[in-house]
């Protein structure tokens, strides 16, 4: 699998603190890369170490397959976005003018400055400041930025915080978009994870410094299985017609139990009621990401 | 660096706070020849007004220069150069010819308004062209960059608006710490040295050698162009290097 972006043993320690220590991750190319972590876990040490703003104190990283310590890591990340932390705009320009701004650092022409401000929804703000702007549309006009140097790869870090629900959607439209249509590699940060989970492709969990996990999508839905949770005046008898449909469950309680495997819904009830066992309740459910991501924390913190 | 260049000035020319001090400096440069015109003591003549905003310059040089300099820090736009692929050498660089580039224009305005008024209100016109006012001209370009490169230098390690009161005041510490060792040392060749080294004491020596209408001493006339040609390299070295080891917001 080709990555764009690996680490290897990165640690960024501040004095005796260690905000990263060993992290290794591995972004492939075309993917949405979710980071997930609590406040403080390192997602904002990483992503400022890989843009280059901040340095690591061991370890090393590479972007298109450029280690940090080669002079052409300047070359790799012209190809690269970022919006780290709060978005880095001009306050006292408008939108037109401040992409202009940025196509002067990359020496680029104007021409694509309607076209991206078009992209971003950010077109018709006509003479208004950027230090007037909502705080959605000054993350647009963040993203807006990242994205003039037309990046093979975006790293935005918490791009939906603040946003109103509209602001959400918007966003995750146009990073979608980006995704499939540009075939660009998206490395993203949140803590809104039923968010993110309508994004990504593939996930990275960290905790206090420490990568726990690596994943992707796929293997995120296998582990976050769907269950049928089941409350009857009596598990006995449900157990033994679960056993006879050769069903994987887990007894819960006296009266709940959990079953894993596909069944159908009638002949379990009926046969339950054959044996004189009632039904109270049965109610389909899926674990979330952000409950897997509690227990693989919790699991960690033990 | 010429990206970066073109983003600094094009920013700077379409700052109103640019333009107004670009008024403010030519209109208080009027204003000192008009009040010397009519004041009832001996009038100057037009050389001693060229350098009259000297001492003004590094507060002109916090208004504008040094604010847009921590401007890129304090709204964090320094980060979007970074990220695509500029070297901090060059950012470092880019804002520094900028800097220099503000504060020579602002110096250059002073020098006309008062060199053009002065000729025409107060006469004296021809002593402009004399080998001390040359000189002394001369000088004060180079300990406008000398300022420059030290109010760069600070405004890039502390990096925020305290950064660029810190830069302003901070010639003035020196002077005065200089002014105490002076007074409390009392030698001669000290003296000497200390109004070369320090900018402060360095511009009142010109000021004052402007006003007297003569070349300083053998000494004075070498060591306070090279005291400001060693500001004008040594720190920007020293800043790069710092500033390649620093982490940033």
């Amino acid at each position: 699998m080709e990555y764009i972006i690996q680490t290897e043993g990165l640690c960024k320690y501040y004095k005796k603190f260690k905000a990263l220590d060993g992290v290794e991750i591995h972004v492939p190319k075309g993917a949405i890369y979710g980071f997930v972590g609590r406040n403080g876990a390192g997602k904002t040490t990483l992503i400022r170490i890989l843009s280059g703003v901040a340095f690591p104190t061991k370890g090393t990283f590479e972007i298109r397959g450029v280690k940090n310590t080669d002079d052409k890591i300047h070359e790799a990340r012209s190809r690269m976005g970022a919006v780290v932390e709060t978005p880095s705009i001009y306050l006292d320009m408008t939108a037109e003018q401040n992409i202009k701004q940025q196509c002067r650092v990359l020496g680029k022409d104007f021409s694509c400055v309607n076209g991206i401000l078009e992209l971003v929804g950010l077109a018709k703000t006509g003479k208004k400041l950027a230090k007037d702007f909502s705080l959605g549309m000054r993350q647009r006009l963040g993203i807006a930025f990242s994205l003039v140097n037309d990046p093979e790869f975006l790293i935005l870090d918490e791009p939906i915080n603040g946003l109103d629900p509209q602001g959400i959607i918007e966003v995750r439209n146009l990073l979608t978009k980006l995704n499939s249509e540009r075939g660009m590699t998206i490395l993203i940060s949140s803590h809104i994870l039923d968010e993110l989970s309508k994004l990504a492709t593939h996930y990275g969990f960290i905790e206090k410094g420490h990568i726990l996990r690596e994943m992707s999508a796929e293997e995120i839905e296998h582990v976050c299985r769907h269950m049928t949770r089941v409350t009857v005046n009596d598990t006995g008898i449900l157990s033994s017609v679960l056993d006879g449909m050769n069903a994987d469950y887990k007894i819960i309680s006296a009266t709940e139990a959990e079953i894993y495997s596909d069944i159908a819904v009638t002949p379990l009830v009926l046969a339950l009621h054959e044996k004189g066992c009632e039904v109270h309740k049965m109610n389909e459910s899926h674990e979330s990401l952000e409950s897997f991501f509690i227990n693989m924390v919790g699991g960690a913190e033990k | 660096m010429t990206r970066l260049l073109s983003e600094g000035f094009a920013k700077t020319i379409k700052s109103m706070r640019f333009w107004v001090v670009t008024g403010m400096i030519a209109a208080f440069t009027l204003l000192v020849v008009i009040l010397e015109k009519c004041s009832d003591v001996i009038h100057e003549e037009a050389s001693q007004m060229i350098l009259s905003m000297l001492s003004m310059q590094p507060l002109f040089m916090a208004i504008v220069p040094a604010m847009l300099l921590v401007r890129d820090f304090t709204q964090y736009t320094v980060r979007n150069k970074i990220i695509c692929g500029h070297t901090r050498t060059g950012i470092y660089l880019a804002h520094l010819v900028m800097f220099d580039a503000v504060s020579l224009f602002y110096h250059t305005v002073s020098i006309l308004v008062g060199g053009c008024a002065g000729a025409l209100l107060l006469g004296g016109g021809n002593d402009i062209t004399s080998k001390w006012s040359l000189y002394y001209i001369g000088v004060s370009y180079l300990l406008i960059l000398a300022y420059a490169s030290m109010t760069v230098f600070i405004c890039m390690i502390v990096r925020g608006i305290s950064g660029v009161i810190i830069a302003y005041i901070f010639n003035s510490i020196l002077a005065m710490f200089g002014g105490l060792a002076i007074f409390l040392i009392k030698d001669a060749g000290l003296i000497r040295l200390m109004s070369c080294v320090l900018l402060d004491m360095q511009t009142s020596e010109v000021l004052e050698g402007m006003n007297e209408s003569k070349l300083p001493g053998c000494f004075k006339m070498y060591g306070m162009p090279l005291a400001s040609l060693a500001y004008i390299v040594v720190l920007p070295i020293i800043g790069i290097r710092l500033f390649k080891k620093t982490d940033l917001k």
